[in-house]
């Protein structure tokens, strides 16, 4: 620049720059600014409802499929959309696009009248009707369950009840000990935490409660979230991802009144899943009886299910061909993160292809 | 500037990402042991039981104020839920019975779409990178 520039040659030059800046660089402030995006948004068709829940069928994207179908059954504790994010980053559309038969169980949000719904009716009743329709809908005679997060508690209980067709079980950061399970366990102590209570009066426990026991695992990430998106916000693709994973969190779903204190009692004070006494209609959960090949991933800084609490699974289930698998990342980013489709998906499908034939 | 010319300065903004990062882990630790003591968990179930008190006493009064006015309260719209429901639940139970007696092609999902063939077979398996323990 010459020593002899003018005032509006200078302030031209600083115009252009802002121009370029705000064109190429600050790509992230989009997806701050957007209202509805798109989530969920791999084809699929509703193939059986009953009551909230639904179970959908993805489109195949393949001329070829692997024989065995995948069910995926979800958390009760959060919206689905979590495995199939938005297209580029969802676990669905990759195992559609791998070549998996995908279903998926969604269980929908429980209505007042569904605050009867016992774990019983999850594991006993929904999970068995979409087995079934998933084996007549394929044509097989088996499957591949996945279970995320308390989905794979409810995959343990079918499959620890039942003589089932299915013939491998992925499990992703389930809990089992549920007296490791940090400060919801601490939370929920007998002594002070009056479930019946909170059923008895509110019915179906509120979305807004749970997400205020999830917030407050970590107390200072409202403030601090903010803080690191803004410190990223040339990356566009991390600020996509995080937006994404943040509205997800904060999408909190009710939880059915019944199946919730069954799940303090049974679960958290009784520690009845990993101790083996847990009885659904009078048939004892039995995580031994499972002796189908199973690989649990596990996330390395997980807040809500640590390790603690999901690490025995493996050691009590009978299978003989089991797989721990522990990735980087916390509890929603090691299925829907930017980077899971570096670690757990292609993990993931290392070890279902070769199951899926 | 070149790259020459920024070596000896600090990178600040990487100082401040690590002074917040460091920030963040330290007060999260510090909530949480107060949030782990037994007399966090009283006060919090003595909470949650005015709350719930306070919630009992106005479902009340209110159930009272609609009986009054012979508006049907939430108590008799929960009711009319769960008749729905009931019949809901055989409706299911009458559509499983007559997939059952049509077979498979009722049951189908692929809404005249050509179904794929169930031949795929899998490729040799990259490596994950991750650090597995397999028995």
């Amino acid at each position: 620049m010459s020593a002899a520039a003018s005032t509006p040659d200078i302030a031209q030059q600083v115009q252009t720059t802002v121009e370029a800046v705000l064109r190429r660089g600050l790509v992230g402030l989009e997806y701050i600014s957007l209202d509805d995006p798109q989530v969920g948004a791999t084809p699929r068709d509703t193939i059986h409802a009953r009551g909230p829940m639904k179970l959908y069928h993805y489109h195949a994207q393949t001329d070829e499929v692997y024989r065995i179908p995948l069910l995926v059954i979800t958390s009760l504790v959060s919206k689905p959309y979590i495995l199939d994010l938005t297209p580029g980053q969802s676990m669905m559309e990759f195992l559609v696009r791998q070549g998996y038969d995908v279903y998926l169980i969604d269980w929908g949000l429980p209505r007042e009248e569904d605050r009867g719904l016992r774990l019983e009716d999850y594991a006993l009743s929904f999970i068995p009707d979409c087995v079934e329709r998933v084996l007549a809908d394929s044509g097989e005679s088996d499957l591949n369950l996945l279970g995320y997060c308390v989905g794979g508690s409810l995959t343990l209980m079918y499959a620890g009840t039942h003589d089932s067709p299915v013939r491998n079980i992925a499990c992703l950061t389930t809990p089992v000990d549920f007296q490791q399970m940090g400060l919801f366990s601490q939370w929920t102590d007998q002594r002070y935490f009056d479930v019946d209570r909170i059923v008895d009066t509110l019915g179906n426990v509120p979305g807004e409660i749970m997400l205020s026991a999830f917030d407050m695992l970590r107390p200072t990430g409202r403030l601090t979230s903010p803080i690191q998106v803004l410190d990223r916000i040339r990356d566009d693709r991390y600020v996509k991802s995080f937006m994404l994973v943040d509205r997800w969190a904060a999408d909190q779903i009710p939880f059915a009144g019944e199946a919730f204190r069954q799940m303090i009692k049974e679960l958290y004070w009784k520690n009845a899943l990993l101790e083996g006494t847990l009885e659904l209609d009078g048939r004892r959960v039995d995580l031994s009886a499972i002796r189908v090949p199973m690989i649990h991933a596990m996330a390395q800084h997980d807040h809500i299910v640590p390790h603690a609490a999901a690490r025995p699974m493996l050691e009590r289930v009978g299978s003989e061909e089991k797989e721990e698998v522990i990735l980087r990342g916390g509890h929603a980013s090691l299925v829907a993160g930017g980077n899971a489709m570096y670690r757990l998906w292609p993990k993931l499908d290392q070890w279902l292809s070769v199951r899926s034939i | 500037m070149s790259a020459a010319d920024t070596a000896g300065i600090p990178d600040l903004s990487a100082a401040w990402r690590e002074w917040a990062t460091r920030s963040e882990r330290q007060w999260n630790e510090f909530f949480n042991q107060i949030m782990g003591t037994e007399e966090f968990s009283r006060g919090l179930g003595r909470n949650l039981d005015v709350f719930l008190h306070f919630q009992k006493t106005m479902n009340e009064a209110m159930g009272s104020w609609f009986m009054t006015m012979n508006v049907p309260t939430r108590t008799d719209i929960l009711a009319l839920g769960d008749r729905l429901l009931a019949i809901e639940n055989r409706l299911a139970a009458v559509e499983a019975q007559l997939a059952g007696l049509d077979g498979a092609a009722s049951a189908s999902s692929a809404g005249g779409r050509p179904r794929p063939r169930r031949t795929k077979r899998p490729e040799p398996p990259p490596d994950a990178g991750a650090n597995s323990h397999a028995n």
